[in-house]
């Protein structure tokens, strides 16, 4: 080892701090104030206003890290913060080495946007590490670890979302067609509602733990259908759209599947019955294959498409 | 009530997770070089110096040696007696707990993967710790021939694909090396060296129509990974001008756009990098009657055009 780091008398490092914080709250018999905290912690500074902001910061640094520190209100009104060792540690995990291993090439083969995985195995365990080609890549956005955090705590989730804000009751996540979604209970709307986690605009607060109860049967797979002209915007109105034969496989995919056929040509064409409740969505998929698909009824629908055609075409 | 606020590179928050890693890893083992340290954990030997030395001054007032992690550095060694309560790790992480899932779940929804094997289990276990496991879904779609591509890829098959290139709007045949088949942004791609335009190019898997063995093999090698979910302009794509309604401001958002201007009567007017004409073509009759193309003025009619192609499937 070389020359030992210059120690700088005086200074205390804030890693050192939240350190001595985490053990000391670890530790204590009952929960104790920030007086009682600057008393056995080196590091915070003296001036009682500065001290409460420096300490708000390691408090918050903690949470984020998911150090649960719990504030509780003792009996002169004062706050006074404990870390619960139940809520603390990691509980075994008992990965066997073929877990371990599997686990490890996950994160290898799929690539996270911003670089997390890795560092989630820190505290797992050791498998030997493999240089594997990648195989997929997750967009991971801001707001998805608070979102999940919610889910797992039962805590009720707020966010700014199309300018308005929400607040859900988190069920479940899901990434499908490259989004992550949300899906839970709207509080406002007392409704079930999903969003998309790439248009959440700013912070995701999240509110006290135990909050609500999920539905047992809920399965985020099962939530919304796959197609966003099948979202749910307007009272779903069959459409019949004859799609030709180079696009008629991923058309009826789209469409959910064989089930949407209701023609096939010997060319290999189809003709597909679609349930549209977005017909914006729907708009913008069947434009997508160009002059290889139009609507074929009912006549309400086939002719706003001509019109939209007709004016465009002058 | 706490905020979690957007995920930023807090070096703290890094740095104290890592530390609260590294001392059970020791504790576990009694001792361990630095060098042993810096590999496990992602470091340089001088990081770990750095990250031990802090943690030698931890512990509970008043310090006796029973409550103070007590670090003994010899050579390149260090030897740890840790207080008890630092010899488990804390809990992982929101962001950690769903970045492992995510990776677990996402591998698993990849056509053939073992529903019932090793990856599978360990995510049922850290689903139960984490409270959550079927809570959070990855879906990934699964095209007709990505099966028969991965398999040429592993084998280093050269195959011939029958393809239908979107920009273009044209089917064509062509001999390829699929060097590699992943997924990202919701779509399967093949990367692949295309014998006919001598280039490796990325491929749709689910527009691939129909793959054909050769008998050839060709050389592995090694591509960097890609990032292919957005289209990326390059020196010689064209560049077109579209006027906008206000319901279009969309397409700003969507597409890789080179200037946005507001006009006065609210209308936008967009500078766009495009990928091909039947992308625009596409784009203009989403939009709709009133976008239309300002530049290059031969492509002026080309909303128009892109119509009556269209409106001849209705007559």
């Amino acid at each position: 080892m070389g020359a030992p780091p210059p120690i700088v008398v005086g200074v205390v490092d804030r890693l050192e701090r939240l350190t001595n914080l985490i053990a000391l709250l670890l530790n204590a018999a009952r929960p104790i104030t920030l007086d009682e905290i600057v008393m056995s912690i080196e590091g915070y500074p003296k001036e009682p206003e500065t001290r409460r902001q420096a300490f708000e910061r390691d408090k918050r640094l903690l949470r984020d890290e998911g150090v649960p520190v719990e504030t509780v209100h003792v009996d002169d009104g004062k706050a006074a913060y404990r870390i619960s060792s139940d809520e603390y540690y990691l509980p075994p995990l008992d990965l066997s080495e073929d877990e371990l291993v599997a686990l490890n090439l996950a994160v290898a083969a799929v690539h996270l946007e911003g670089g997390r995985g890795s560092e989630a195995l820190w505290s797992l365990g050791d498998a030997p590490a493999e240089a594997l080609p990648p195989l997929a890549a997750l967009p991971v956005i801001d707001a998805l670890p608070a979102l999940f955090d919610g889910c797992r705590r039962r805590a009720a989730v707020s966010f700014s979302y199309r300018g308005q804000t929400r607040t859900l009751e988190p069920w479940g996540m899901f990434f499908r067609e490259g989004f992550w979604y949300v899906a839970g209970r709207d509080v406002d709307r007392s409704e079930e509602r999903v969003f998309r986690a790439d248009r959440i605009q700013g912070d995701v607060t999240v509110g006290p733990p135990a909050a609500f109860d999920r539905p047992e049967t809920f399965d985020p797979q099962q939530v919304m259908p796959e197609q966003a002209f099948r979202m749910a915007m307007v009272e779903p109105t069959l459409v019949d759209v004859e799609v030709d034969a180079p696009h008629a496989a991923a058309a009826t995919a789209d469409a959910g599947g064989e089930e949407a056929v209701i023609d096939r040509r010997p060319d290999g064409g189809v003709t597909l019955r679609i349930a549209v409740a977005n017909p914006d969505a729907f708009r913008s998929w069947i434009f997508g294959f160009l002059d290889h698909a139009h609507v074929v009824a009912p006549p309400a629908v086939r002719t706003r498409f001509v019109k939209w055609l007709e004016t465009m075409a002058q | 009530m706490s905020v979690t606020r957007a995920r930023r590179i807090t070096d703290y928050g890094t740095r104290l997770r890592r530390l609260l890693a590294i001392i059970p890893w020791i504790a576990a083992r009694k001792a361990a070089t630095f060098e042993e340290i810096a590999i496990r954990f992602g470091l340089t030997v001088a990081e770990v110096e750095n990250e031990l030395l802090l943690a030698a001054c931890c512990g509970l007032p008043p310090y006796s040696p029973d409550r103070l992690i007590e670090l003994i550095v010899d050579e390149d060694r260090v030897t740890a007696d840790v207080p008890e309560y630092f010899r488990r790790p804390p809990r992982l992480s929101a962001a950690d707990g769903f970045a492992l899932l995510a990776a677990g779940k996402a591998l698993l929804a990849v056509p053939g993967s073992d529903p019932s094997g090793p990856l599978a289990r360990a995510m049922d276990k850290l689903g139960g710790v984490l409270g959550v496991g079927d809570r959070v879904a990855v879906e990934l779609d699964a095209p007709e021939h990505l099966d028969a591509l991965r398999a040429a890829a592993a084998a280093h098959d050269t195959v011939e694909i029958d393809y239908y290139s979107a920009s273009r709007d044209e089917a064509t045949t062509r001999r390829v090396d699929p060097l590699l088949v992943f997924t990202d942004a919701g779509h399967w791609y093949v990367d692949g060296y295309c014998h006919r335009t001598d280039a490796v190019l990325h491929f749709r898997v689910d527009r691939v129509s129909a793959v054909r063995p050769t008998g050839d093999s060709f050389e592995p090698r090694t591509v960097d990974v890609p990032k292919v979910g957005v289209f990326h302009p390059g020196p010689d794509t064209p560049v077109v001008t579209v006027e906008l309604p206000k319901r279009g401001a969309w397409v700003a958002e969507t597409y890789p756009v080179e200037g946005v201007r507001e006009l006065k009567n609210g209308r936008l007017r967009v500078q766009l990098a495009i990928s091909g004409p039947a992308f625009l073509e596409r784009l203009l009759l989403r939009v709709g009657p009133t976008a239309k193309v300002v530049e290059p003025k031969e492509m002026a009619e080309i909303a128009q055009q892109a119509a009556r192609k269209v409106l001849a499937r209705y007559s």
